[in-house]
């Protein structure tokens, strides 16, 4: 690997550097500079996690060689101010609650500086749009936007410093206040450290060999040209597993790495450790496999006809099927005034968490296989790692790093056992991080859904009868599949009393991207046909759509879809003083559009028509056109 | 991962051809913003070059000429530039246009109108602007140690999708522009969001009007066919003709067949009609007499209802 | 160009249950009154952004009487620290908070009773908050700094202490799916105000009004934060994210085409929140993470519908779609309910 001399200045110092020619500029802060406030989101310019100033111009660094840095002024989040000493931006941030996960954050605070030192007095829609290239998974944008705004007015003296103190407490308790977010400091500087962000003495860093198959039998893999690349340290495959070689969040079955066969695109089959990146990477372009295709599934529905099998040692691809029975739907449908049926469709989702997976394994000082990851399940994790590594329990230790953002994606232990056989083969430190697009293709989604209904109800508006049946696709592994499908049950007929239900979901094993835990999971599938059902409903019945879910509320004392007395419901309450918060115009869901008077309120942003500088002076006012 | 042994930056295009001429295996890029998202998994995996060289600082890239007839653009210029330029918002209205419409300002930083033309990805927001503008493009290639320029028609250049009139080591130097102050113009846009994305259709709409009249009307189209391109049964049907509802909407029907892309092909065509009428209106709508406009607006838009909806 | 956007508003409700379904939930914690008048607090958590760590710095801080700054939390470390088990299940504040609420009573008690014999007092009169502690109905009252020097130093005691909270679920039955899967359960509703552009297709969310019932909010801004949150990962949801597959292999492998909302895509978010406290648990508290983004996707087909008269049964609602939608519709000339 080549290497160059880079001269330049960083946050007001010289710096004068030998690094590698290929580095881009974010890899020479994070790396040689440590400087892990920017960090990467995608290394494709679409995140925004990574901005940084060159020369006072904002620019995404993970695009920027830093050879083209040669000379320049560059300004880090580092360099706008540290815990001890805020900017007015970063002490914000923190006043309005701006950093959730936090790893967008540094970046959002240099597009943030950068707007307002291109504009002082930005409007709210300037602002929107010159940040428009930083992704926030978390937070929806508005407390960000609040905090630049609120620091905008600070900066104008049109506010005092004092709002960044401030904030709303009960007297006497502090249950119920506004306290500021004590992890926000650490965030809005850069200085929390993530999985990424670590670096330890003698460690190796890990690339994997993942399938290209959506499914395949593994003929034959040949090592004897990775093997021989330098500075490789460790070559690990399912061979190497010394236990149990199975994990899952509900249902154990899915090896640490492709074991005969592969079932999806993406999944793991081999990793490899070596001195850097770099060397890891030629490992696993050199790796050789044979494979051969056989016949896959890709639909659900030709999932249920089992003739393909994805498991075979389960005999079928059914992963969980969850029935609730109550009452006779079929008498109350003949009960019913207006029969409604029809079908919905979700999509799969990704978790896009902006942190892509990574973590660190080592042996620790007691000989205790520990890995730092953000896993959200390390309890779980740490039972199936004893198995899979056949150790007592006492010698697994999972410690969880800061999360930048979950989800629900980072509940499944998908890459710590090829950290942990790596760090158990060589004895040293291993890092890995995925790429963006790593991540998307191997990690699991949200489930795809289709929903069939049927809806029976009196003209009045009560719901006498329905008949739910959700078919998900759980792709290639179980992961989340049998509590999503469970809770997409439960909860799928709404918060509604109905008498009469039959509630089936079931979940599928395919070749597709494994789905998983995903907030909300499975209740926003069912939920949303029901909602849509009880609109399409409303209309029929000419009914509004508020009225036609009090009618059916479920209220103190009233059983549940699973027969469970409910010792308190406010669902009318949320519903009233919901009406009352959006100034709701009553009314039967009839596409009343442009004819209701309750729209067009101040509680609406205005509609993106892009441009907003386009259309000012300079001084942050708005001008005719 | 991009990977290579040595970054190269000249000044000036003498540097330039001199360094590639001695250099084997010279890879060029300007704002890398379309280089470094390409070398990643799924499009380009890893990739090696032994030689990057970097012509985003070369002097004749980055001229800025302005004529009351022609305006000069180095190849260089990004996105960012033709954004903020007060003299670019007034003479070529329709350049900040597609900027706001481009990425996003930390990109615009970076991304060059070389680059973007050089991609020739047929959703590239830049081409259908820069033909709105009759942009002729200069491209400079060495020979026995001379440097050869040679202008021609951004049509000329752009040959297909990804594909472009260089041969090794050529470079495109500059865009020569129409000054279009006092035409009205617009650019639209759809994708799967409101900014920071690829364009399922763009269109760009210059328009001059004499009286009530159109005197001169452009229009373009990108993301629907392999390269962008002008909608010239549509330009002409409405030179010369009286601003009215009915010759606009009768215009916009024209050229629907451009659409070559087989996805969403029904969509494209819906879209890219109403964009033209929009456009046009919207371009109208720039050039100060706005009542007249107003009144048809309403009327034209009913039509749209009509058809569309 | 007014003509071509069309505004409309829908409503949508939602439910959802707190903490591990349909399985016995638990999360243990340790407390400790440290010197200086601060907390160290150990337990199984770790921030995922959802604001547990100022959550149970409240909560402590409430049970100890000490400043919520001045509370420290300990790593998460399976090895360390006591098991609260996993981080998701809008169990958070349910299950780690209230372990943590009792763990500081613990711990507060021992300290209660040393300062009941130092001031000659009955215990229950002794009241703690934001670093003060004193007798209530007696002029006895120091800083929390004094009080546990004297405890320590005086009396020998260390206030300190472990609990832990569980929650009581059982499992489905097989057969008809019955079952006591949550003891806690919260509701909520949201309206949406979208405009649809008929020219393009697309849909822009504007607004939304967001009421949900969390229990006890320990920290109503960081409860508005997971409502805004949710809301946008909703509207990425309903409108454009699409994990697209072909014959198992993804179409959208790179953030530049799987979508997700930018700044310019996300409405304002006007939220309030109902309080029907759990009557079970110590805080009262429930949760909002997962529940927060149920009601946004079917609020905005709603609203859709609303503004021109075409259901999306599907998600998400692309601009495609809404344009073939409204070419169907107008096809099949009037509205159809279907
Ligand atoms: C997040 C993101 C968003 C984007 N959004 C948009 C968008 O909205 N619209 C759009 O159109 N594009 C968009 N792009 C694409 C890209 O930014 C543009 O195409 C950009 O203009 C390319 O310019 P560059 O200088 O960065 O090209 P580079 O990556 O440096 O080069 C691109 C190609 O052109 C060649 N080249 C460059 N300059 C010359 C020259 N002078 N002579 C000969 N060959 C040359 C290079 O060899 C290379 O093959 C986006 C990219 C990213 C990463
Ligand atoms: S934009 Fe650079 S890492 Fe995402
Ligand atoms: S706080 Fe923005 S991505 Fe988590």
């Amino acid at each position: 690997m080549s290497s160059m001399e880079l001269k330049l200045t960083v946050n007001g110092q010289k710096i004068k550097k030998t690094t590698q020619s290929h580095y881009r500029l974010l890899d020479f802060l994070r790396e040689d500079l440590d400087l892990t406030g920017s960090k990467e989101g995608c290394g494709a310019g679409e995140c925004g996690t990574c901005s940084v100033f060159i020369n006072g111009k904002l620019v995404k660094s993970c695009l920027v060689p830093a050879a083209k840095a040669e000379g320049a002024k560059i300004e880090t989040v580092e360099g706008i101010g540290n815990p001890e000493k805020m900017s007015e931006i970063q002490k914000a941030f923190c006043a309005t609650g701006a950093s959730q996960c936090g790893f967008c954050i540094p970046g959002m605070v240099m597009a943030a500086t950068s707007t307002l030192r291109n504009n002082p007095k930005a409007s709210l829609e300037q602002i929107k749009e010159e940040m428009g290239g930083n992704i926030c998974r978390c937070t929806g944008y508005q407390k960000i936007f609040d905090a630049v705004e609120m620091a905008r007015d600070v900066i104008n003296k049109e506010k005092s410093e004092k709002v960044f103190e401030e904030y709303d407490k009960p007297a006497n308790s502090f249950i119920g206040a506004n306290v500021k977010r004590i992890d926000a400091p650490s965030k809005v500087t850069g200085r929390l450290k993530y999985a990424a962000d670590m670096k330890m003495p003698n460690m190796l860093h890990m690339q994997v060999l993942r399938s290209d198959r959506p499914h395949a039998k593994i003929l034959n893999i040949d090592l004897s040209k990775a093997k021989k690349i330098e500075g490789v340290r460790g070559i690990v495959t399912c061979d190497d597993v010394p236990g149990i070689d199975n994990f899952g969040v509900f249902i154990e079955d899915q090896p640490v790495l492709a074991k005969d066969k592969v079932r999806y695109v993406g999944e793991a089959i081999i990793a490899v450790a070596a001195d850097t990146l770099e060397q890891a990477k030629d490992a696993v372009n050199a790796i050789k496999i044979k494979y051969k295709d056989l016949p896959a599934l890709y639909d659900p529905e030709e999932a249920l006809k089992e003739k393909i099998l994805i498991h075979e040692h389960y005999k079928t691809n059914l992963v969980k099927h969850i029935p609730i029975r109550k009452g006779n739907t079929e008498e109350a449908f003949k009960k019913a005034d207006v029969v409604i049926e029809d079908e919905f469709a979700t999509q799969p989702v990704e978790h896009a968490y902006l942190e892509p997976m990574a973590g660190v394994s080592y042996i620790d000082q007691d000989g205790v296989l520990t890995i730092v990851s953000p896993s959200q399940n390390i309890t779980h994790h740490r039972h199936m790692m004893a198995k899979i590594m056949n150790l007592p329990i006492h010698k697994v230790r999972f410690i969880m790093s800061p999360v930048g953002g979950g989800f629900g994606g980072k509940e499944d232990m998908i890459y710590q056992g090829m950290l942990a056989l790596l760090a158990t083969k060589t004895r040293q430190p291993i890092k890995y991080v995925m790429t963006r697009e790593e991540d998307i293709v191997s990690t699991a989604k949200r489930h795809p859904s289709r929903t069939k209904y049927k809806m029976g109800l009196t003209k009045a508006g009560r719901i006498l009868a329905a008949e739910i049946s959700m078919l998900a696709d759980g792709g290639a592994y179980g992961c989340s599949t049998e509590g999503v499908m469970r809770k997409a049950a439960i909860l799928g007929a709404g918060p509604y009393n109905i008498e009469n239900l039959k509630m089936d979901t079931r979940g599928v094993y395919t070749n597709n991207t494994p789905s998983g835990a995903f907030r909300s999971f499975g209740a926003l599938q069912t939920e949303f046909a029901t909602e849509s059902m009880l609109d399409i409903a409303a209309e029929k019945l000419n009914m509004d759509p508020f009225e036609i879910r009090r009618i059916n509320a479920f209220v103190k004392g009233n059983i549940t879809h699973t027969k469970q007395e409910l010792n308190s419901a406010s669902i009318n309450t949320v519903l009233n003083e919901l009406e009352k918060l959006a100034s709701w115009e009553k009314g039967s869901p009839q596409s009343r559009g442009n004819s209701r008077k309750d729209m067009f309120s101040k509680d609406n942003r205005d509609a993106c028509e892009l441009g907003a500088r386009l259309k000012t002076n300079g001084n942050g006012k708005r001008v005719a056109r | 991962m991009l990977r290579y042994d040595n970054y190269f930056i000249p000044k000036t295009l003498k540097e330039y051809f001199e360094l590639t001429s001695k250099v084997k295996d010279c890879r060029i890029v300007a704002g890398c913003t379309d280089m470094l998202p390409w070398a990643r998994e799924g499009r380009g995996g890893d990739v090696f070059f032994k030689n990057v060289v970097d012509v985003s600082r070369i002097k004749e890239l980055n001229v800025f000429k302005f004529g009351s007839k022609k305006i000069l653009l180095g190849a260089a210029t990004n996105y960012q530039k033709l954004f903020l330029d007060k003299k670019i918002r007034k003479s070529l209205k329709v350049l900040p246009q597609v900027s706001v419409w481009f990425a996003d300002d930390q990109i615009r930083e970076l991304a060059t109108i070389g680059g973007n033309i050089v991609n020739a990805s047929p959703a590239g927001d830049g081409m259908p602007a820069f033909l709105t503008l009759n942009t002729k493009v200069t491209v400079a290639s060495f020979k026995n140690k001379k440097i050869i320029k040679l202008k021609m028609p951004l049509e000329k250049f752009v040959k297909g999708r990804n594909k472009v009139a260089l041969n090794k080591n050529d470079l495109l130097v500059d865009f020569e522009v129409e000054n279009t102050d006092g035409y009205g113009a617009c650019f639209e846009k759809v994708g799967h969001r409101r900014s920071l994305v690829i364009s399922t259709v763009c269109v760009s709409s210059l328009v001059k009007l004499n009286k009530n009249k159109f005197q001169d009307v452009r229009v373009a189209v990108g993301g629907v066919c392999e390269v962008p391109t002008r909608l010239t049964k549509t330009e002409n049907f409405l030179k010369g003709k009286s601003i009215d509802e009915n010759n606009i909407y009768v215009a916009s029907k024209l050229d629907l067949d451009v659409i070559q892309s087989r996805s969403r092909r029904e969509y494209r065509r819906e879209v890219l009609q109403n964009f033209i009428i929009r456009s046009i209106l919207k371009s109208l709508g720039k050039t100060n007499i706005n009542e007249t406009i107003q009144k048809f607006d309403n009327k034209i838009e009913l039509k749209m209802e009509d058809a569309h909806v | 160009m007014s003509l071509t956007k069309k505004r409309g508003r829908g409503v949508a409700a939602s439910w959802y249950g707190i903490a591990r379904t349909a399985a016995m939930d638990q999360a243990g914690a340790w407390a400790e009154i440290d010197d200086g008048g601060s907390a160290k607090i150990s337990t199984g958590v770790t921030e995922i952004g959802e604001g547990i760590l100022t959550v149970l710095a409240q909560v402590a801080a409430d049970e100890l009487g000490v400043k919520p700054e001045n509370v420290m939390i300990g790593e998460n470390d399976t090895s360390r620290s006591p098991e609260a088990a996993h981080a998701g299940a809008t169990r958070q504040t349910y299950m780690i908070g209230n372990a943590v609420a009792l763990a500081c009573r613990g711990a507060r008690q021992k300290l209660f009773d040393v300062m009941a014999k130092e001031w000659k007092v009955d215990a229950n009169t002794i009241k703690a908050h934001n670093g003060e502690i004193w007798s209530e109905g007696t002029n006895y009252k120091m800083e929390m700094s004094e009080s546990i020097h004297i405890c320590k130093k005086k009396y020998g005691v260390i206030p300190v202490a472990g609990e832990n909270y569980t929650s009581h679920h059982t499992g489905l039955d097989p057969v008809d799916g019955s079952g006591r899967p949550w003891q806690a359960y919260v509701f909520g509703g949201q309206v949406a105000e979208v405009e649809v552009d008929t020219a393009t297709g697309e849909v822009q969310l504007l607004g939304i009004w967001a009421c949900h019932d969390v229990g006890k909010a320990i920290n109503p801004k960081g409860v508005e934060g997971q409502i805004e949150g949710g809301v946008v990962q909703a509207v990425g949801q309903a409108l454009m994210e699409n994990y697209e597959l072909e014959k198992g292999r993804t179409k959208s492998g790179s953030f530049a085409k799987y979508i997700l909302p930018t700044s310019l895509d996300v409405p304002k978010v006007t939220s309030k929140i109902v309080e029907d406290p759990d009557p079970l648990s110590p805080l009262g508290a429930k949760g909002i993470g997962e529940p927060a983004m149920v009601p946004t996707s079917p609020a905005i087909m709603n609203a859709i519908y609303d503004a021109i008269g075409v259901r999306i049964k599907s998600l998400p609602a692309t601009p495609e779609k809404i344009l073939n939608a409204l070419k169907e519709k107008k096809q099949n000339g009037s509205r159809k309910f279907n």
